[in-house]
Order: C-alpha cells, then structure tokens, then sequence
C-alpha cells in the first residue's frame, strides 16, 4: 500500500519537474523525484540499488546539473534599495515587485535563468562589478532600469518595453566607456 | 561566480561533513561484499568530497593531473589482480583468499570509479572555463 502511495508522488513529482518553467526548480524536483525512488526501491528490495539511486541521482547528477545552469545563460537582476540599512532586513517583503515578474516572464520566454539580487549598495558601486545584466532601481513608485549598450538581452527587454507602452518605467542605457 | 568571496558558512560545514563522508564512503565500499553497497557506490560517495569542495571554492583542481594517473593506474592494477587471482589459482585455495580478493576488488573500483568521476566532474567544469571576467 505504501509503495503506491509513493508511486504516485513520483508521478507528481515528475510531472512538476517536466512542466516548471525555471530550470532550477526542474533541477530541485529531480533531486526529490531521485530520493524517493531511491525509497521505494529499499520498499521492493533492492538496497544496493537503492544506495546506488540515492547517491547518483541526488547528489552528483544536481550538482553537475547546477554546475551546468551556472555555465547556461543567467540573467542577472539587481534590485537596488539605496535607503535601506543593511543591518534591517524587515523591509524585504515576502512579496515579489510587480516588475519583477514581468521581467522574469521576459526571462522565460527567451530561455534564461532570472538571478534576482536584492542590494542595498550604491548604484556606481554596482555597476563597476562585473556580469550584471539588468539594474532595478526604484523611485517613489517610478521604476528605473539600466542595462549595458552591449547586452542584446537587455535591449530586447527595453525594446519591448517600448513597444507594449507600460507606465511608470524608463530604461537607462550605458555606453562603454573605453 | 565570484573567486575572492566564498560564504564562511558553508566552509565551516565543509570541514564539519568532509571526514564524515570519507568515513562513510570507505564504510560502503569495505562492507560491500556483505553489505548493500561496492565498490562503485562508495567510489561515488566519496566523488561527493570533491563536488563539495567546488560548490565551497569555486575553481579548478591543482592535482587533476594525479587523479587522472590514479584513475589509469587502478585501471592497469585491477586487471592484473584479477588475472593473477585466477592464474595462480588462488581461488581454489581457501576463503581468506577470496575474502581478501574480494575486498581489495572493492577497493580498487572505489578508487578508480573516484577519481574518475571527479576527473569528468573538473573537465566538465573546465570546458568554457573563464567567461567570469
């Protein structure tokens, strides 16, 4: 009886990693779907193959899987909140900024990984580390973005920005300066 | 990834876990003629050291070159304990013999499956290595 029950959360399981949009959830519900194999396996009888399951699957093949989406093309988003101290984090709210999740559906349609960063750091400071794709800064409800000149991702997302008129939103582009 | 900074966290944990998982990864593959487990389980246990090591400090191993030797050298040897096993016709003696080959057995494959794993591990990491800067 038991076994079944754990046949059908593999089921589940398998069909959120198959249908989950961000890779890096996919990767965590492998990790899961791996585990549990591996007990329902020790259920039937198998332990050797069970400890071969338990250890491939859930440890080697999500690290090389991670080790891979860190070489697949990551976008990184800096939300930056120059006010805050860094010392008082009760401003994080649970809830995501709505620009956010626009970004991220940007992010998903074109086959990235969204890196969200919430910084609390200057602006100039950010800007000099190197690899970040999008900057969010936010004024009184006024959304800045700054992206690099040679990023084509983030001018694709200033491009249909422009093209789908959302308000309160005004895209800074940065020139190289060499 | 950044190289300078590394979470103190998660090296502190790493040098918690490190002799943990050594000592259950030589446990499975000693026990793995009676136990659950062998050779290539223990040998994949123990790769777990090396990957740890990578998610902590995220660069390529100095002492690849070495691994890669251990992985064909252990190659050469359990071919050769095998044969001479057989062709001594050690098999036919006693059980302490078999015991003996069967644990050495285990122990070779654990450390070629080991140190060949990581060795795939780091090329693969290797490959487009440096797109950081």
């Amino acid at each position: 009886m038991i076994e079944k029950i754990f046949f059908v959360i593999l089921i589940v399981f398998a069909i959120m990693a198959v249908h989950t949009p961000k890779m890096r959830q996919a990767v965590v519900y492998l990790a899961v779907f791996s585990a549990l194999s591996a007990f329902v396996y020790v259920l039937m009888g198998a332990p050797d193959a069970a400890l071969a399951e338990a250890v491939i699957g859930s440890t080697i093949a999500t690290i090389i899987y991670l080790a891979a989406l860190q070489k697949y093309k990551v976008f990184m988003i800096y939300l930056l909140d120059e006010k805050q101290d860094t010392h008082h984090r009760e401003h994080v709210s649970r809830r995501k900024d709505p620009i956010l999740s626009t970004i991220e559906e940007f992010c998903i349609k074109r086959e990235l990984e969204p890196l969200i960063i919430y910084a609390v750091d200057e602006l100039d400071f950010i800007k000099k580390k190197p690899g970040w794709d999008i900057i969010v800064t936010k004024v009184k409800n006024h959304y800045v973005l700054h992206g690099r000149e040679q990023n084509y991702h983030a001018m694709a997302l200033k491009d249909e920005w422009e093209k789908e008129k959302k308000a309160k939103v005004s895209f800074i582009v940065e020139k190289e300066h060499e | 990834m950044n190289h300078e900074t590394h979470s103190e966290i998660l090296e502190d944990i790493m040098f918690l876990i490190y002799p943990l998982i050594l000592v259950f990864g030589f446990y499975v593959i000693l026990t793995g003629p009676r136990n659950p487990g062998g050779g290539f389980q223990g040998g994949a246990i123990l790769v777990a050291v090396f990957m740890s090591r990578y998610l902590v400090f995220p660069i390529s191993m100095e002492s690849l070159n070495f691994l890669k030797k251990l992985d064909k050298i252990m190659l050469i040897a359990l071919i050769l304990v095998a044969v001479v096993y057989l062709f001594l016709g050690l098999h036919q003696t006693s059980d302490l013999f078999k015991i003996i080959y069967n644990t050495l057995m285990n122990v070779l494959i654990g450390i070629k499956v080991g140190s060949g794993l990581t060795v795939v591990f780091y090329t693969f990491i290797d490959i487009e290595g440096g797109e950081e800067d």
